[in-house]
């Protein structure tokens, strides 16, 4: 793919996280490096990987494997005794009767959303193979 | 891949990704996220305080419990116990506010006397909002797709709030240390004061704060 290309395709991935109400991620002032002391904007081509991999980070907020992992990691180092069972959120109850959850949420049930990271990196991996 | 290809895997990954997620409440969307990160960090912290301290850890209660708002310690909590050397036990509770250097100071008692962080390790049988005194260890969790200064200047301030700059001496968890590690600090307290970021770029600006003490760890999930 030609800078052109990636110029196209940096529009579409900034439309898509716009309309996710992700404007932080979509920001190309976000992308903006110190080069020697010079702010220059990223390439289109690197502008592109650099909005896939934010989106893979902000997925990996929801997703339940990224919980299933910690979970493991926190039981294996307990030295003795009680592991947790799961890891909740408590919700001020006022604020739970508004929102509609539970005062409890727990964080295992978060999405299993590991299908979107792993179709998400496979992409950046392709257009990375891609490199001109 | 060509464009066409990949513009359409694109609109593929956002779509799926918006189908899973269209029916969360916003709100309690972002808190989650957060929290996820936060045990997420959490899972890292405890790791580091086996592998590089060597304390040993327990757990008190049944499931690990974020507070949506921020608190005072109870013990009636879930919380982590750490053992320390020579019978010196340490206490890690979640989202925590703890009472500002300035407080201390002036005597003051508005919104600004204090500040939360995510994780803190303050010794046994503290209750309430622990002082800035007691603080062995303070974890901020910033699980922003993308990093951005102001998590800096935020952080500078906080750790002002903290401790006095002064020459370095081995942190409190060192002291406190099976392993006795070389871990210094240039604060007092020797309180450790570590960021947690998932966005690479954190590391850019990782210099100038660790003259005061802060510890910039990436840690992506």
């Amino acid at each position: 793919m030609e800078e052109e290309d990636f110029r196209e395709l940096a529009q579409v991935i900034r439309q898509q996280l716009q309309e996710l109400g992700l404007e932080s991620v979509a920001d190309i002032d976000n992308y903006v490096v110190d080069a020697e002391g010079e702010r220059r904007r990223p390439s289109a081509r690197v502008l592109v990987f650099e909005m896939l991999k934010a989106f893979d980070r902000h997925v990996a907020l929801l997703d339940r494997s990224v919980y299933e992992h910690a979970m493991g990691g926190i039981r294996e180092v307990i030295s003795e005794g009680a592991r947790p069972e799961d890891a909740v959120i408590q919700i001020d109850p006022g604020v739970s009767e508004i929102v509609g959850a539970r005062d409890l949420f727990s964080l295992r049930d978060v999405h299993d959303i590991g299908e979107v990271r792993v179709s998400l990196r496979r992409l950046i991996e392709s257009l990375e193979r891609d490199e001109p | 891949v060509n464009k066409g290809q990949a513009i359409a895997e694109v609109k593929r990954i956002f779509g799926r990704y918006h189908g899973v997620t269209q029916r969360d409440d916003r709100w309690l969307s972002t808190l989650a996220g957060g929290k996820v990160y936060e045990l997420y960090c959490l899972s890292k912290v405890l790791e580091r305080l086996r592998q590089t301290y060597g304390f040993r850890l327990q757990f008190r209660g049944t499931n690990i419990q974020f507070q949506a708002s921020p608190g005072y310690i109870d013990h009636s909590r879930p919380h982590f116990i750490i053992q320390g050397s020579s019978g010196h036990h340490l206490e890690l509770f979640t989202d925590i506010e703890f009472t500002t250097l300035g407080k201390s100071r002036t005597q003051s008692n508005d919104l600004s006397s204090y500040h939360e962080v995510d994780l803190v390790v303050v010794p046994a049988g503290i209750n309430g909002r622990p002082s800035h005194q007691m603080i062995a260890l303070a974890v901020e969790c910033k699980s922003h797709a993308i990093f951005t200064k102001s998590i800096v200047k935020e952080v500078l301030g906080v750790r002002r709030e903290m401790t006095f700059l002064q020459s370095s001496t081995r942190s409190i968890l060192a002291q406190l240390s099976p392993l006795h590690p070389s871990i210094t600090v240039p604060a007092d307290p020797a309180s450790e004061y570590w960021v947690a970021f998932s966005d690479a770029r954190g590391l850019q600006y990782a210099h100038s704060p660790s003259a005061f003490g802060i510890t910039f760890q990436h840690w992506q999930p």
